[in-house]
């Protein structure tokens, strides 16, 4: 009874696999051994049979998967191992079928399968997973040992844009790009994790700016961290590319208003970067190359308890500078620019409760020049040029759980950072060693309240070495010319602290409430003004349904004075830090009813109050003169039906500045509308996307007229209302298509990214005449093609 | 029009080539209308409450057929435009106002390009107090007494300022070419009327040393670099300001007469020396 039953039921199961839909198709394979016999296994027809594999080079291979001698004539043992096509990952519990002798063999934790007593002869594996193609390969029974079995995914293209995998992210108010979203992003530059960021709403559009403006504040009020701890910039010069390689980033933070307490020193918002995990499964490696630079990245285990990631890249935009500036008299480039950054983790559990992470990144950025023609307006400014910047973190992390419901989290940062700039006689040099260090306890006290305890200080030791002029009032964004500074020269040491204790608490009011209240708390002092900031910062959440999320939020945020600012010898030592009031209000409402199609809605409100913001002053050089008022709206729709993704990102501000004797006038970064359109079709192998930006143009200052300098042989200029006039609108389309080439343990990939392929002028920048009474505008990136290909396994 | 790439700077710390494309502003090396090139005096250091009352423009008119503009001046203490307040006398009660004309036809020494040195002459009494409560920096290194010019030329107002520096030290800075005036040369030789690809040069030997007090309050001795700056009144320069003994390249076609060329050479503490070829 129970053979006839269970009989039954393997049929019930053939039943099913055998059930070939007209759109099935069958994937084609390689033959691998001449052993093989395939009726389709001619020139006309491609193999349909798995790959053979010596125990030799069977990565795999161990005790369990040894070549059993048959022992019973015309009964064979068949066994092997079941990976994805392309990205060699094992698959495990999926069952397969040999016909027509009706054997079953589901596939371990390891992939690997085992078919005992097959009889002698031809015979047909059959695999039917869902997502992939079906697999059906007719294969000699009696000599097929250690089958490699590859299974093709039906999409190797997913495009992620609308997908909202479940991010591990503690603070809702922010918004998080993962590898999968941004690495395919149009109008990125290669799927740079930073620059793909900017498609998110409150982040401006500047074009190639190496500079993030968050919702209307100052380029100067955002924060970089990677792995928590400040870097000093996130982009090489020019802004197309972030410090780390796009394959070696896990994610990439945006916290606009209202963010939690574990940051700080940064009024207008936050861009972090994690390094992802190595894999642990198997070594993979990647390497690409495209118009710009290339690089590489490898990674793996080193043993069950530690892994490994290396990557690097190299840029080699500046001969392509190089080969513009060949024609170009102004400018003789003596070394052509050139950057490269590099990036290792290692990660080893130490035993159950500890978790190590050390992190390596490094940067450097270099550019040699001679301008021979000076500027028109500033003809003090030529000669030798020579910059370069670079910075290395190590950061090394223990994360240790301490019981089932506390855990400790430490970390360091230990680097240097090292500025160089020289023109002419004038330089600037920094060499500042770096300390930071983070530490957070984790503790779950009941199901209903939850805090987080944690230090974030930061120690600089820097040596600087200036001989610059001063430099004129920037109140109207219309620089002086450089030539009529007073010379600054001098070397001084400072140390500077900036210490900062949080405490998070995540409180509901029963296990099974709707609210979720977080009044957080972070005191910061910096040493640089010997001020100590106290800041109440509150989160509630409301779960109104499954599917809609409001949220609000309020809070107090500081940063110190730029250094400039209060510099001794360039600033003021006596500044306030500037600070600012956050408020926001939004919703979440998810319509997708648990999958990955359908749409996603948020919509936030946000209002920001800056205080103490400084300013040029005369008497005092800098002054903490300015406040100033930011509010807005944001939307963001994705929405996602099949093989087809979409995502509409507006962002209405007002971002105004008051300053005395200068009266209430935009910000130098009110841009009032900011809409991205953003879509993507894929299909197996095949994305193509597109980003459609309109952007209103920025604000500047007319320039009235000017005052020949007859010491220094420049024109003053004077300014109009300050910042009375705008740009026209910032218009332009990114377009990207992906190709994927899948073979049986690598893939292949090319793009081509084509940014402003309208090559619509937009205007970036003012240039004068000389004495100020002529103006061009002198427009951003002109249509930019990148192609680039990537190899994997 | 030309079309080049532009180096363009957003700052000293953010220097960025950013575009590429046609460029029609005119060039600074050319002399076209009313302009004011240097503001001249014997004096471009003195003593608390010294007076220096040898102070001229330097112009060029060209093309208008000589005329007389009007203009007014005041002196007043540097309101620090350095450090970027504008260039007015309104924050001084104790500025001085004067009457300034320039009649281009008369001043003109050039045959007819209406270009020289104005007849008229300004002048400034330094407040003895100027340096009380002053730091030590600013006591040696002095502060600044400027004077500023506003004319109207046809409507439209062209203003300019120099500065007298104000300073206890010892020895006050001489102008570039005093004693040894500079000389110009053309392709090592003689001035004559450029062809292209013609050299010129300046060669000077007066730099002086000067004492420098630090923030630090150390004394540098110093030395002054010259700047030179070169005007036309046709064609172009591969650069419109040099090096002492540097070439400058006159890269178009041989001008027609009068073609002046113009040398202005500044030591970057105030003193200015003045040389012109004509032809």
């Amino acid at each position: 009874m129970s053979l006839v039953f269970l009989c039954f039921i393997s049929w019930s199961a053939f039943s099913q696999v055998l059930e070939v839909s007209p759109a099935d198709e069958i994937t084609p394979l390689s033959v691998e051994s001449p052993l093989f016999k395939s009726p389709l296994n001619d020139a006309k027809n491609p193999p349909l049979i798995p790959s053979l594999i010596t125990p030799a080079e069977d990565p795999v291979s161990d005790s369990r998967v040894e070549v059993k001698q048959t022992q019973n004539l015309g009964k064979n043992e068949l066994s092997g191992i079941l990976l994805e096509r392309g990205t060699r990952k094992v698959l495990k519990d999926v069952s397969i079928f040999i016909l027509p002798h009706k054997l079953k063999s589901i596939t371990d934790v390891k992939g690997q399968f085992l078919f005992e007593n097959v009889p002698a002869g031809e015979c047909t594996v059959v695999i039917n997973l869902t997502g992939y193609t079906k697999y059906e390969s007719n294969i000699d029974c009696a000599n097929s040992k250690n089958l490699k079995v590859y299974l093709e995914k039906k999409f190797y293209t997913n495009f992620e844009t609308t997908v909202t995998g479940k991010v591990n992210k503690r603070d809702d108010q922010g918004q998080s790009l993962t590898q999968d979203e941004f690495i395919k992003a149009p109008g990125s530059f290669g799927g740079d994790p930073v620059r793909a960021a900017q498609n998110l709403p409150g982040v401006a559009s500047q074009g190639a700016s190496a500079e993030i403006i968050i919702q209307g504040a100052s380029a100067d009020d955002t924060g970089y961290v990677v792995n928590g701890h400040r870097v000093p910039l996130v982009f090489h010069f020019g802004g197309l590319s972030s410090v780390i390689i796009p394959e070696a980033v896990e994610r990439v933070d945006l916290l606009p208003s209202g963010y939690g307490p574990e940051y700080s020193r940064a009024i207008g918002g936050i861009i972090g970067l994690t390094t992802k995990a190595p894999k642990e499964d198997r070594v993979h490696g990647m390497a690409y190359v495209d118009l710009l630079n290339s690089g590489g990245l490898i990674e793996g285990p080193i043993n069950d308890k530690s892994s490994f990631l290396v990557a690097g890249r190299y840029s080699y935009i500046g001969q392509v500078l190089t080969a513009v500036a060949e024609e170009n008299e102004s400018t003789t480039l003596t070394a052509a620019p050139t950057f490269y950054d590099m990036t290792a983790v290692y990660r080893h559990q130490l035993n159950k409760s500890n978790d190590f992470k050390v992190t390596f990144l490094a940067s450097s950025d270099k550019l040699e020049l001679i301008v021979n023609e000076p500027f028109d307006n500033d003809p003090g400014l030529r000669g030798e040029l020579f910059n370069s910047t670079k910075f290395f973190r190590l950061i090394p992390q223990l994360t240790t759980r301490l019981s089932a419901q506390h855990k400790m989290d430490h970390s360091l940062a230990l680097g240097n950072d090292r500025i160089i700039l020289n023109f002419s006689t004038n330089y600037f040099e920094l060499d500042s060693n770096v300390l930071s260090h983070r530490s957070e306890l984790v503790s779950e006290w009941s199901k209903i309240y939850k805090t987080y305890l944690g230090f974030d200080n930061q120690w600089d030791d820097s040596f600087i070495s200036v001989n610059l002029p001063t430099q004129g009032s920037s109140i109207s964004g219309v620089e002086g010319p450089f030539s009529i500074g007073e010379e600054r020269k001098f070397n001084d040491q400072i140390r500077r602290s900036q210490l900062g204790v949080y405490l998070r608490q995540e409180f509901k009011f029963s296990e099974d409430s709707n609210w979720t209240v977080l009044p957080n708390l972070r005191l910061d002092h910096f040493s640089v003004n010997q001020d100590t900031q106290l800041q109440p910062r509150l989160q509630v959440r409301y779960q109104w349904d499954p599917s809609l999320l409001l949220r609000a939020s309020a809070g107090k945020f500081v940063q110190s004075p730029q250094p400039q600012e209060i510099s001794k010898e360039y600033g003021n030592e006596n500044l306030l830090s500037p600070n600012a009031t956050h408020f926001n209000l939004g919703y979440t409402k998810d319509f997708r009813k648990g999958s990955n199609q359908g749409l996603e809605f948020s919509n936030n409100y946000f209002y920001k109050d800056l205080k103490d913001l400084v300013y040029s002053d005369v008497e005092d050089v800098f002054a903490n003169s300015g406040t100033g008022t930011i509010y807005g709206a944001e939307i963001q729709a994705k929405y996602r039906k099949g093989q087809w993704s979409s995502q509409f990102v507006y962002t209405y501000l007002k971002s105004e500045r008051t300053i005395p004797g200068f009266g209430s006038q935009p910000s130098e970064n009110d841009q009032t509308h900011n809409l991205n359109l953003i879509g993507s079709y894929s299909n197996q192998l095949w994305t193509f996307s597109g980003r459609l930006r309109f952007v209103s143009g920025l604000p500047y200052t007319p320039v009235n007229g000017a005052t020949f300098d007859a010491d220094n042989d420049v024109y003053i200029p004077s300014t109009g209302v300050i910042y009375s006039e705008r740009f026209s609108n910032f218009q332009q389309l990114d377009i990207r298509i992906d190709r994927k080439f899948v073979y049986d343990t690598w893939i292949l990939s090319a793009y081509l990214d084509i940014q402003n392929l309208l090559n619509t002028q937009n205007v970036q920048q003012i240039e004068y005449a000389y004495d100020y009474s002529q103006k061009e505008f002198v427009m951003g990136l002109p249509i930019l093609p990148t192609f680039g290909i990537k190899g994997e396994f | 029009m030309m079309f080049k790439c532009k180096l363009v700077a957003l700052g000293f710390f953010s220097l960025v080539v950013i575009s590429c494309g046609e460029t029609d502003l005119k060039k600074v090396e050319l002399l076209e209308g009313f302009r004011i090139l240097a503001v001249a005096t014997s004096s471009p250091e003195v003593n608390p409450g010294d007076t220096v009352s040898d102070i001229q423009v330097y112009f060029s008119d060209i093309g208008s057929g000589g005329r007389v503009i009007s203009g007014t001046t005041v002196s007043c203490i540097d309101p620090g435009i350095a450090f970027g307040a504008g260039v007015s006398c309104d924050h001084d009660p104790s500025s001085v106002v004067g009457v300034y004309n320039i009649d281009t036809a008369t001043d003109d020494d050039t045959s007819g390009l209406f270009t020289g040195l104005s007849s008229a002459t300004a002048s400034v009494n330094v407040p003895a107090t100027i340096l009380l409560g002053r730091s030590p920096q600013e006591q040696l290194n002095g502060v600044g007494y400027i004077i500023i010019f506003t004319f109207d030329v046809s409507g439209r107002e062209v203003k300019t300022f120099r500065r007298i520096l104000v300073s206890t030290r010892p020895t006050k800075n001489l102008n570039p070419g005093d004693p040894v005036a500079s000389t110009l040369q053309q392709n090592g030789g003689a001035l004559t009327l450029p062809n292209k690809g013609d050299l010129f040069r300046l060669l000077s030997t007066t730099e002086e040393n000067y004492d420098f007090l630090t923030s630090e309050n150390v004394i540098e001795n110093r030395t002054e670099k010259f700047q030179v700056a070169w005007y036309i009144s046709k064609g172009e320069l591969d650069i419109a300001k040099s090096n002492v003994s540097e070439n400058v390249e006159y890269t178009t076609e041989t001008p027609q007469t009068p073609f002046i060329l113009i040398a202005i050479v500044r030591d970057e503490r105030g003193g200015t020396e003045i040389l012109q070829f004509i032809q």
